[in-house]
């Protein structure tokens, strides 16, 4: 009696006509240790249904809470960037550049910068002079055509 | 909606959802990946997610899209090779092995069933939702799941009985 009913429901239950109960009392059936021999070949089958129940998702779930507070660094790093940019320019606008005030010698004084810089520049060219030599010696060992 | 909220909301659903992955991708990594990917997904829609009725209908819906579109995609090559996942899951000795066998000749017919098969094996035997939810997550109609679960149930038989038959399948 007992099997015939195991029977019926594995019938259904390969028809996909059985209900979740019914499902659950072959589950039991065949979880148990007096199933027929003829029907233990299907003990894997409801033995995978039940394992396969037991795998869980170990891996931790998404960190996006602290998604805010990053924003909140990225605002004040911003903020300390522009601060800084500000705080910089104030600095640099404070020393005195020299700057004249009178036309006349603001003129002055260039005209001796500048003096001052071609002074040097043919100071440096009076050593260039010497170069020449070099020329000479080698023209007299190699004989270019 | 706050972070704690929504792991409350979404925490019973992951491990369906990482099966339901395991079952479509095969591989482990693959499917870690796929249930991250969707929860990230709901986490970024999550205004919306008060409006949904059912969460975890939802949230599986997604993953078999997902899963679905991976598997389109291709992104995942070396997928069919990594597919050794099998677990010692009793802890008794050589008795088992038997056993275990026998499982893994199961898990191997599941695994070549067709891909909707699949689905809808899982969650009705794996997951047991009851038609109408399975239906609204798949959105098909009832009877065309019956179909297909009965088909799938079919030819898990018909390779069991195959294998009894004439020993080793």
């Amino acid at each position: 009696m007992e099997l015939d009913k195991i029977k019926m429901l594995l019938d259904k239950y390969f028809d996909a006509e059985t209900t979740l109960e019914e499902e659950q009392v072959l589950q039991d059936y065949f979880s148990s240790n007096e199933v027929a021999i003829e029907l233990q070949e299907y003990i894997p089958l409801f033995n995978f249904r039940k394992i396969e129940r037991d795998i869980e998702f170990n891996h931790s779930l998404p960190k996006r809470g602290n998604q805010g507070l990053y924003k909140w660094f990225a605002v004040a790093a911003s903020i300390a960037i522009i601060g800084g940019l500000f705080l910089f320019n104030d600095i640099k606008n404070e020393p005195e550049l020299g700057t004249y005030e009178d036309p006349q010698v603001a003129l002055q004084k260039t005209k001796d910068v500048l003096n001052m810089v071609s002074f040097y520049m043919n100071q440096g060219q009076e050593n260039l002079e010497y170069v020449s030599e070099f020329g000479e010696v080698t023209n007299k060992i190699i004989k270019t055509p | 909606m706050k972070h704690k909220t929504f792991i409350e909301l979404v925490g019973p659903a992951k491990d369906k959802m990482y099966r339901l992955a395991l079952r479509l991708l095969v591989s482990k990594e693959a499917a870690e990946d796929a249930v991250q990917e969707v929860l990230m997904k709901l986490w970024s829609r999550n205004e919306k997610m008060s409006t949904y009725k059912n969460v975890e209908a939802f949230a599986m819906t997604m993953t078999k899209n997902y899963c679905f579109d991976q598997l389109k995609l291709k992104q995942n090559n070396n997928l069919k090779i990594v597919h050794n996942n099998y677990e010692d899951h009793k802890s008794s000795p050589h008795q088992i092995l038997e056993v275990d066998d026998e499982l893994n000749f199961v898990k191997e017919i599941v695994e070549n069933l067709p891909e909707q098969q699949k689905v809808i094996f899982q969650l009705r035997d794996v997951e047991q939702y009851d038609f109408e939810e399975i239906a609204k997550m798949l959105e098909m109609n009832q009877t065309a799941i019956r179909v297909a679960l009965s088909r799938a149930r079919k030819t898990i038989r018909e390779e069991i009985v195959k294998k009894h038959k004439y020993g080793i399948g």
